[in-house]
């Protein structure tokens, strides 16, 4: 049932209509959302305004005659109509159609441009249902029935002004009564508006007189306006200041519009007859930071509306209030007949008022020298109930996306607005950028001529102010408060909590947090997957919770707040939290990693495991998560934003997540480092540290592992790749003259030869040395001609991260921190792995920006091998001095009885069971067939100093080392266990050789045999 | 820039430039502009046409060695090498030789002959006999098409 005839989108004022419908639904969703959350106590604002959003959807599809949209827009007006006369109670199950009407809402909005229909009867019959389910509880209905929707060219705004007289006070352009107030009132004449206080703030209904230009002024440049009072104890006595200090005090936060008091009036002439001051200001502050600034409580600054301030302002503006206000009651139009009398009648009545010694605090009318200062309160009789309910910004309701959500006392502050192409704005911030690299550009040729012309400083100072301040506006126009995408997973968690009968309550904290669009986009993704697991994985259901003494109601909250020049976005919950044992036996099982590392990790660790790839704990995969892309899909979207995430939890107590996000992505904070005579940007965000080791240090902590070169670095192992080898520099050398490239052939064979020698299980730190060095020294030998590498020798590391590992870069020389705008690579770049982008420095050139990851990829850095390498050297650092077999699986047999021994399992090729009759003696030697040869075997006394094997046994055991040349056996009596040793190896001056040492294992006394003697041993007694 | 030439739309006109000596246009309506920004920042692991990016006036513009990607050798710069900058794909092509804005009759436009070698095929679409030279005609499509033939350089 797509909409046909409809108007053509195509053109302009279709598409803004439904562009402004997706504005409304989006407003409508929270809004349900916080209705459900209130019930009976629901604040009926929030009906009112959930009641104008799908109004005004409806009134949008009714002018571009989408049908379908108008038909489901009315039913769910119905019975928002229903709920806001209080003739509905709200229930999840209401609001659950109600939201299921406004998926179908969205989806017929997507549907406009395929024209696919979209079928809709379930949710107007769950609508029709609700209605007459309620019918005889409630008076008779006299919305007319859902179904005669009409389909005349206005079918909605027929309809609601039908409804309005009867049902409600107030329609689409009306507040309510106990919502935030503020009214204006303007005298027509002389170009005066009055501002008028709600009742139920400090102030009173006071009403301020004040220009209308000053009202326009401080609207067209953004400003907020207040009322503020001073007290005259508090802030004039005490601090000893004259209202002139006052007034200069106000001033300095903004324009003063209105003002009690003449500047020079003396503290004494103002004790005669005054409590206090009161005066308006306009001002960018918002009314927590004013009140800081001003050093006032919080109720005596009140704000006054934008919205209803411009059309205060406006010349037309008179009649369209009263006409707007005219519904609810009588009184604004009561009102607004006291603009008509002119200036003397407001002072008639404001001098009234002070005769009346009433709330308002004192007046001196005798020292208003401008009219405009003049303080004429409304008569008491004026305002009072009526007041309340003239809700100006909502007489525009037909212009939605003005409508805030906040709720409460404070008056909502309402922005004009425009749609832009957000392409625009990209090319915008793009030229923008330029504009503010020319400028560094330009700054530096300036300054050569500065000395002759010493304007020319002036004049740069100011393009200099301009360009940052355009720039900084623009990035202003991209950013979007992150509450916008915050308040998108309450339906998220809504809907995954009730599909799993759990209790969960969301809040939001920092919602002004402002972030660049395009990286609130790539949040949602992470983020929705975040809420999903929060509610799946870590809220318990209701009956768990109860049962470990917590409130049933689990939370989820989302804290964003700036730090350090990025958003940081935490998601905590206090659900069961995340059980390291588990995550570590599953990634166990998993093959993530093995079993020796998960031992020695430690609790975040372990934790950390879950952003491993293809990792998912669940036990059972769910309707809700656990659709096998886990959290490294979440990382890995996180670190495109050149963000970084990090995960901790307390089992039982919940989990929480860190995201910590940069404001925007064009412009980056980037370290620029510099190989040879190439530059290169690494953005700040990835960059932990940046150390410089000498040529010494540098030959001193580097070696091999797990065929990467790696450095110590604060008693950690460091991957480490050098900048020149990853990007080939040499290899990549074109002579400037002959245009050729070059490649340096010794290099390369250096490199190969270097890498065939992975020496992870055994180290000889001397021999690595010794190559470390030579390479040391073809590297210079190579380098020879690079004028950038440090005099010293020596080089930087950048110890870049990734996710949270890390590996270092060396670099020869290190520049500047710059501010670069990152243009992305071409498609002809598909290949370069090792650059995110280029940008163009201050100095004009064009440089590439490193991309962390791609690096390490390129690189084949394996940060498992450094990592559990890693652990092995902390835990021999823990025991400095003893010498530990690292965790190695040995075998532990006896030779005698009682005399145990143990040697390595990679130690040995083969365990044979024999009976004492396979084996030969030929003179001193003894053979044994094995896989149709005879081999020689020895005993253990025939190496060492032990006590000979028992003769007497029915089987015996012949051990076949490993890495002998000749095939030989060792004969052992019993063999008593396979296990992996921590313990330290004790060697003293009477431990014999072809033995490493002694150690306790299981309370018996295991000597710990050294295979490399005792095979050399063999081999020799064979030989001879 | 127009083709507009003494009696209408007849004719196309070329940027003429030189590789190596060798004569060769490309269609003026596909230059953006011609320059002689030279300090090209090469990429590393880009594919071997590629010589690097320059700084137009603030955007980066990738530069291709027509050399190269004639299955030459990389250009040596000169002091009359020049790029010429495509309006597509902010791609620029860097030459030897930077010659005079020729204008031909379309008629005079002929398709490669058949025996031309794939090199030639490659980059080129077709020719035009000039008094005394042949001026070999670039297809900016299949320059630009170049990199997803070409692998890239390992």
């Amino acid at each position: 049932m797509a909409d046909t005839g409809a108007i053509d989108l195509s053109e302009g004022v279709g598409s803004e209509f439904v562009a402004e419908i997706r504005d409304d639904l989006e407003l409508l969703e929270p809004d349900l959302l916080a209705m459900e959350d209130e019930q009976s106590n629901v604040d009926a604002e929030l009906i009112n305004r959930a009641f104008r959003s799908i109004h005004s959807i409806k009134g949008g599809a009714g002018f571009c005659g989408f049908k379908d949209l108008g038909m489901l827009s009315h039913s769910m007006e119905n019975v928002l109509m229903r709920i806001r006369d209080g003739r509905l109670h709200i229930a999840s199950e209401i609001v659950d159609a109600l939201l299921s009407g406004l998926d179908k809402l969205k989806l017929m909005i997507e549907a406009l441009d395929t024209g696919d229909p979209v079928s809709f009867e379930d949710e107007i019959r769950a609508f029709e249902r609700i209605l007459e389910q309620k019918e005889n509880i409630d008076q008779p209905d006299k919305d007319q029935p859902v179904k005669d929707q009409p389909d005349k060219n206005q079918p909605c705004k027929n309809q609601s002004d039908k409804d309005q007289p009867d049902n409600e006070p107030m329609g689409k352009p009306h507040g309510e009564p106990g919502g935030p107030s503020h009214d204006v009132e303007m005298s027509s004449d002389k170009g005066m508006a009055v501002l008028i206080t709600p009742e139920d703030s400090f102030f009173r209904s006071r009403s301020f007189q004040v220009k209308k230009d000053d009202v326009k002024a401080a609207l067209s440049e953004g400003k907020f306006i207040y009322a503020v009072h001073f007290d005259l104890e508090r802030d004039f006595i005490k601090p000893k200041k004259g209202p002139a200090d006052i007034y200069i005090d106000v001033e300095n936060t903004g324009d003063i519009l209105f003002f009690d008091l003449e500047r020079n009036t003396t503290l004494e002439q103002l004790k005669d007859h005054s409590l206090g001051v009161h005066l308006v200001v306009a001002t960018i502050l918002d009314s927590e930071f004013l009140s800081e600034v001003l050093e006032l409580p919080g109720d005596e600054i009140c704000l006054f509306d934008a919205s209803a301030l411009s059309l205060a302002a406006s010349e037309s503006s008179f009649d369209s209030v009263s006409e707007a206000s005219a519904a609810p009651s009588k009184s604004p139009s009561d009102l607004l007949s006291a603009p008509d009398s002119s200036l003397d009648t407001l002072s008639d009545l404001a001098s009234e008022t002070v005769s009346k010694g009433s709330s308002g605090g004192a007046i001196s009318d005798s020292q208003t020298s401008d009219p405009g200062s003049l303080d004429p309160p409304r008569g008491q009789d004026n305002e009072g109930v009526d007041r309340g309910e003239t809700d100006f910004p909502q007489q525009k309701a037909d212009q939605p996306g003005i409508v805030q959500k906040k709720t409460g006392v404070e008056v909502k502050k309402t922005v004009e607005t425009i749609r832009v192409n957000v392409d625009l704005i990209t090319r915008l911030m793009n030229f923008a950028g330029e504009l503010v690299l020319s400028r560094n550009q330009l700054r530096p040729l300036i300054e050569a001529y500065a000395r002759e012309n010493a304007d020319l400083n002036s004049v740069m100072q100011d393009l200099d102010m301009v360009t940052s301040e355009i720039q900084e506006d623009i990035m202003q126009i991209r950013m979007q408060p992150v509450g916008k995408l915050l308040s998108r997973f309450k339906r998220i968690i809504r809907d995954t909590a009730r599909q799993l009968s759990k209790k969960i309550s969301y809040t939001i904290e920092g919602e002004g947090v402002e972030l660049d669009r395009t990286v609130l986009e790539g949040l949602s993704n992470p983020m929705t997957h975040l809420m999903r697991n929060a509610v799946d994985h870590g809220i318990e259901t209701p009956e768990q919770r109860s049962g470990n003494n917590k409130p049933e109601t689990g939370i989820i909250s989302v804290k964003a707040f700036h730090e350090g020049g990025n958003v940081h976005i935490n998601i905590s919950d206090d659900g069961m939290g995340i059980d390291p044992e588990k995550i570590c036996s599953k990634a166990v099982e998993k093959g993530v990693i093995s079993k020796r590392f998960a031992e020695k990790m430690t609790h975040k660790e372990k934790i950390d495991l879950i952003f491993s790839p293809g990792f998912s704990t669940s036990e059972t995969i769910t309707d809700v998560s656990g659709r096998g892309v886990g959290m490294d899909v979440v990382r890995t979207n996180i670190e495109k934003l050149r963000g970084h995430i990090d995960m901790d939890s307390i089992p039982g107590q919940g989990t929480t997540v860190q995201m910590i996000i940069p404001l925007t992505l064009a412009i980056v904070s980037a370290l620029i480092v510099g190989v040879d005579r190439f530059r290169f940007a690494i953005p700040q965000v990835n960059v932990s540290e940046v150390v410089f080791l000498s040529a010494a240090d540098l030959k001193k902590n580097l070696e091999k592992v797990g065929g990467s070169d790696v450095i110590r670095l604060r008693e950690r192992l460091l991957p480490v790749i050098r900048l020149r080898n990853l990007l080939d520099i040499d290899s990549f050398y074109i002579d400037e003259k002959t245009g050729q490239k070059e490649f340096d052939r010794r290099k390369t064979l250096v490199d190969r030869r270097d890498s065939s020698s992975d020496s992870f299980s055994r180290d000889y730190p001397e021999e690595k040395q010794e190559k470390q060095e030579k390479q040391e020294k073809e590297e210079k030998r190579s380098n020879i001609n690079d004028r950038r590498q440090t005099d010293e020798g020596g080089m930087y590391i950048v110890v870049v991260k990734v996710g949270f590992n890390r590996f270092g870069l060396c670099v020869e020389s290190l520049f500047d921190n710059e501010e670069i705008v990152v243009k992305p690579l071409s498609d002809h770049m598909k290949s370069c792995r090792c650059f995110s982008g280029a940008t163009i420095l201050g100095d004009g050139n064009v440089i590439m920006i490193l991309d962390a990851s791609g690096m390490a990829n390129h690189a084949n850095l394996r940060f498992a091998v450094v990592n559990s390498e890693d652990q092995r050297r902390k835990i021999q650092e823990a025991q400095r001095g003893r010498k530990l077999l690292e965790g190695r699986n040995v075998i532990v047999f006896s030779n005698a009885e009682n005399e145990f021994f143990a040697i390595p399992l990679s130690r040995m090729v083969r365990l044979e069971k024999i009976t004492p009759d396979l084996v030969h003696r030929v003179g001193s030697l003894k053979y044994m067939a094995y896989q149709d040869i005879s081999i020689s075997i020895f005993n253990l006394e025939d190496f060492i100093p032990v006590n000979p094997c028992r003769s007497d046994l029915e089987a015996l055991y012949v051990i076949i080392p490993r890495g002998m040349s000749v095939k030989s056996g060792i004969i052992v009596s019993n063999i008593i266990e396979t296990m992996e040793v921590f313990q330290i190896i004790k060697k003293d001056s009477n431990t014999p050789p072809g033995v490493e040492g002694t150690a306790f294992v299981d309370n018996r006394l295991v000597q710990f045999l050294d295979m490399e003697k005792i095979v050399k041993m063999m081999e020799d007694r064979i030989v001879s | 820039m127009g083709s507009e030439q003494g009696d209408g739309a007849k004719f196309r006109q070329f940027v003429s430039f030189r590789i190596d000596g060798y004569l060769m246009g490309i269609d003026i309506h596909r230059v953006r502009e011609v320059n002689m920004l030279l300090d090209i920042t090469p990429v590393q692991h880009a594919p071997e046409f590629v010589r690097g990016l320059i700084n137009l006036r603030g955007q980066t513009v990738l530069v291709f060695d027509m050399g190269v990607l004639m299955g030459g050798q990389s250009r040596i710069l000169t002091d009359d090498s020049h790029n010429i900058i495509l309006k597509a794909d902010d791609v620029g092509l860097l030459v030897d030789h930077i010659g005079e804005v020729v204008a031909v009759e379309e008629d005079e436009i002929e398709a490669l002959p058949a025996n031309m070698d794939r090199q030639t095929a490659n980059y080129a679409d077709s020719i035009v006999k000039l008094e005394d030279e042949l001026m070999t005609i670039v297809s900016v499509e299949k320059v630009l098409g170049q990199s997803k033939s070409k692998p890239a350089k390992e």
